[in-house]
């Protein structure tokens, strides 16, 4: 029963989207067919089922048995005290887990380096990407740019940036050219500021992109009829822009939440398993608890981030609702 | 919808623990088995061992498989080890001939092993005895992965302890549970030159069963540098370079510095830069060889070189001490990384064990081995182990040439082999062996003397460091930079501290 529902409201979503006009205003009537539609199987109350669903089904399969599936397994492993024979031991290892010194260093870690790296990294591919759309000419080229970072692999901008920060590399040379000391980048407190410098460069172009599409999706009528009323820059920023952006904004803000959560794999590559403890992540716990093959701490872990980010991602998706004009 | 995906949800979680409860309750019997349940077992059936160096272990396994299956009809022991044979070249003529083992260490060869390990032991499979060579084992005691087997040392009755070196067996204990069983042992002793050292200064290196690098450097430091000026011959202190003095220094103090049993960390406490500046000031006063270039061949040349040079101390394992005591005997030189040299060994005088400040002296093993707890067959995992450590297999050559038995019986058996040179016939060509029989009244008193040493030394271990191979890596990378005066030594133990603190606190 619940299905037929679930069908009936999904052949109206696609109604309003106008990608198909099986059941246009026909709740509880038979629908006006087309001859393509009588080509299409029917549900027992004689509606056609939405083909659509056969082309998400392989996709909706593939991510039920690679990724819900597995991680509901995982769920099991947070429960007991070890992967084989294991006894069912309650929510201890999530106390342990907090308990643990590591996974904490790397939860306060994580947090430090979301809340300084991703408004930083949205403010500045906002202002990248009101530069750009107020360029005339080589809008496209500038856009570029900005997204080379995007396609460079990982692997070979690691050495770029280990010869650049590395003890006797390029940013000491530069220093010492200025008569400055110096820095050891890479295992003192300052490689806080590296990293978040790389995911900053590595994602600037993603976010500039998406805020593009953003602002030229803002009528420019808007724009005329401020500046014709009196309105500065200012007032059309805050009450045009940043209005019409906000949907755009929580999607940028969720995207650099799960792209800041990606950075591991430079930080990984440039500093390893265990870096200067100012930058050892959430990641790096759950990555050495992989090779260790703790199972336990592993599934807690994995538990307890899924559970932030849901409830984050819910979060932010219901203030854009709000928020939303 | 939405409740349906819930209750799918909870179905899945509920069902995974019930599979998980029901593993546990299959379990359960063995989980809580006490020796006396797994003693009263049959000796049958079919066990995996499995070990990282094939060197070391695959000979002597295989042999110890065949005599057992023999022994007790209806078991079948699979062997694996995992690691390359080293190269063997051997060069010279009749009158001087060298054999050279070259082992090159594939570190990524051990990572791999040790991953499978870990995946087949946390899937619940896995050998049923491990060679505990390069496993991270006090990771596998913590997390319930091996077998605490004192439970079976003290409820077998054919299983007494006072057969076996009882010291050695307290050191490997770890939170009170006898999680691996070593077969062998060896340990370091100091020799001095005695051609160097006054009538006084050698007294003084009677007079004491252990040493510490700094009691040695107090005794000869003054004839050290009376000698090197007045001498054109190549003589130092020491017959190593600084990065090996550090290490053995490491060694010595490891608990101290790194106790991974309580998870503590004291690198940054000053004593890690004291060893650090102590080498350096080691290196700076000429005490050391300088350093040669790794892969430098060695030939029969290099080795008569070798025995130019003079060194006032040197480091021995318990395999020159029989040379010691039987001059006569061929000459079976171990040169573990062709870094080391012990020069000219003529006039060489045993000192002493080397102990750390607090008189710790530390052994090692080249065999241990642990039953993995998930075993279908503990009974026939055990009995296999204490074949391993029985008179019959514990004289064998293959268990290894420089380590002593664990067994007492076996122990003074072998030195009477040793003494005859009847163990080494294997390697020998049949002119060369005339070994065996009884021992005369010359290899007697041989045999007295050495055995006499062996067990003072033998009774003054007590300590057995558990190191972990991650750790060692971060010291081995990180003491690069100060050798190479990138950073200084505090540098070094606060960013060791920060790293290896990190890494035990997961």
């Amino acid at each position: 029963m619940k299905k037929m529902v679930l069908f009936f409201n999904r052949t109206k979503s696609f109604t309003h989207s106008g990608q198909s006009k099986i059941a246009r205003g026909s709740r509880g009537l038979l629908p006006r067919l087309r001859f393509v539609d009588l080509m299409k199987p029917f549900n027992s109350r004689g509606y056609p089922l939405d083909t659509s669903i056969l082309f998400i089904l392989p996709g909706l399969i593939g991510f039920f048995v690679f990724f819900i599936g597995p991680f509901i397994i995982s769920l099991g492993y947070a429960f007991v005290d070890k992967p084989v024979g294991g006894v069912f031991v309650g929510f201890q290892n999530f106390t342990e887990l907090f308990q643990n010194k590591a996974y904490l260093q790397g939860l306060n870690n994580t947090i430090s380096f979301i809340g300084v790296s991703v408004p930083l990294n949205v403010l500045l591919s906002l202002a990248v990407a009101m530069l750009i759309s107020k360029v005339k000419k080589y809008k496209g080229l500038f856009a570029l740019i900005f997204l080379i970072p995007l396609v460079i692999p990982s692997g070979s901008m690691v050495f770029f940036w280990r010869a650049f920060f590395d003890h006797n590399g390029y940013a000491n040379f530069l220093l010492n050219l200025l008569g400055v000391a110096k820095i050891n980048w890479l295992e003192t407190e300052y490689v806080q500021f590296v990293i978040v410098l790389i995911f900053i460069w590595k994602n600037l172009g993603y976010n500039m992109v998406l805020f593009l599409a953003g602002l030229y999706s803002i009528p420019k009528d808007y724009y005329e009829a401020a500046y014709i009323d009196g309105a500065g820059p200012w007032q059309c920023f805050r009450h045009i822009t940043a209005v019409h952006l906000m949907p755009t904004f929580v999607l940028v803000l969720i995207m650099s939440i799960i792209n800041s959560f990606k950075v591991f794999k430079e930080i990984y590559l440039i500093t390893g398993s265990y870096p200067h403890e100012s930058i050892y992540m959430l990641q790096h716990f759950m990555n050495n608890m992989f090779y260790s093959l703790n199972y336990q701490k592993l599934a807690t872990a994995t538990t307890v981030l899924v559970l932030i980010i849901t409830l984050l991602t819910k979060f932010l998706l219901k203030l854009e609702r709000k928020v939303s004009p | 919808m939405k409740k349906g995906l819930s209750t799918l949800c909870i179905a899945a979680l509920v069902l995974s623990l019930t599979a998980c409860s029901t593993a546990q309750t299959a379990d359960t019997p063995s989980q809580k088995n006490t020796g006396q349940d797994v003693l009263s077992g049959e000796i049958r059936g079919e066990i995996t061992v499995s070990a990282y160096e094939t060197f070391r272990y695959k000979n002597f396994l295989e042999e110890a498989a065949k005599a057992f299956e023999q022994k007790y009809p209806g078991t079948k022991v699979n062997i694996s080890t995992f690691s390359k044979m080293p190269e063997v070249k051997t060069s010279g003529d009749d009158d001087k001939k060298m054999t050279i083992m070259t082992k090159g260490d594939d570190s990524q060869a051990r990572v791999d092993y040790i991953n499978k390990i870990n995946t087949e032991l946390m899937s619940g499979r896995g050998a049923d005895v491990l060679g505990i060579d390069v496993l991270p084992w006090y990771k596998y005691a913590q997390s319930g992965q091996l077998e605490d087997v004192s439970k079976y040392m003290d409820t077998d009755p054919a299983f007494n302890l006072s057969d076996y070196r009882g010291n050695i067996l307290q050191a490997t204990r770890y939170k009170d549970g006898q999680y691996i069983f070593p077969l062998d042992y060896t340990f370091n002793y100091f020799a001095y030159d005695s051609s160097l050292f006054t009538e006084e200064q050698q007294k003084q290196l009677q007079m004491d069963d252990t040493f510490t690098y700094e009691n040695l450097i107090g005794i000869g430091a003054s004839t050290y540098k009376e000698v090197s000026r007045n001498t054109e011959k190549p003589i130092k202190m020491f017959g190593f370079d600084e990065r090996d003095i550090f290490r053995k220094l490491l060694q010595e103090n490891y608990k101290d510095l790194i106790d991974i049993e309580q998870r503590k960390v004291h690198i940054n406490g000053g004593k890690f830069a004291k060893l650090l500046e102590s080498v350096k000031e080691y290196a700076e006063k000429d005490y050391l060889k300088p350093s040669t270039a790794t892969g430098t061949q060695i030939t029969l040349d290099s080795l008569q070189k070798n025995k130019d040079e003079q060194y006032f101390y040197k480091v021995k394992n318990n395999f020159s001490l029989l040379q010691h005591f039987n001059k006569n005997s061929r000459k079976m030189a171990m040169m573990d990384s062709g870094q080391s040299s012990s020069g000219n060994e003529d006039n060489d005088k045993i000192a002493g064990l080397s102990a750390n400040s607090d008189g710790k002296v530390s052994f090692s093993y080249n065999q241990a081995y642990a039953i993995n707890s998930n075993s279908a067959n503990k009974r026939t995992a055990w009995e296999f182990i204490k074949f391993l450590a029985s008179e019959e297999m514990q004289t064998s050559l293959q268990l290894s040439l420089n380590g002593l038995p664990i067994n007492n019986n076996a122990r003074s058996e072998k030195a009477k082999l040793s003494v005859t040179g009847e163990l080494y016939s294997a390697m020998m060509s049949p002119q060369e062996n005339t070994g065996g029989g009884e021992l005369t009244d010359e290899q007697m008193e041989i045999y007295n003397k050495y055995i006499k040493t062996v067990d003072r030394f033998s009774d003054l271990i007590n300590s057995f460091p558990v190191t972990d191979t991650t750790i060692e890596s971060m010291i081995n990378a990180e003491i690069e930079n100060f050798f190479n005066g990138s950073k200084t030594a505090d540098e070094v133990a606060d960013i060791l501290q920060s790293k290896i603190e990190l890494y035990l606190s997961e």
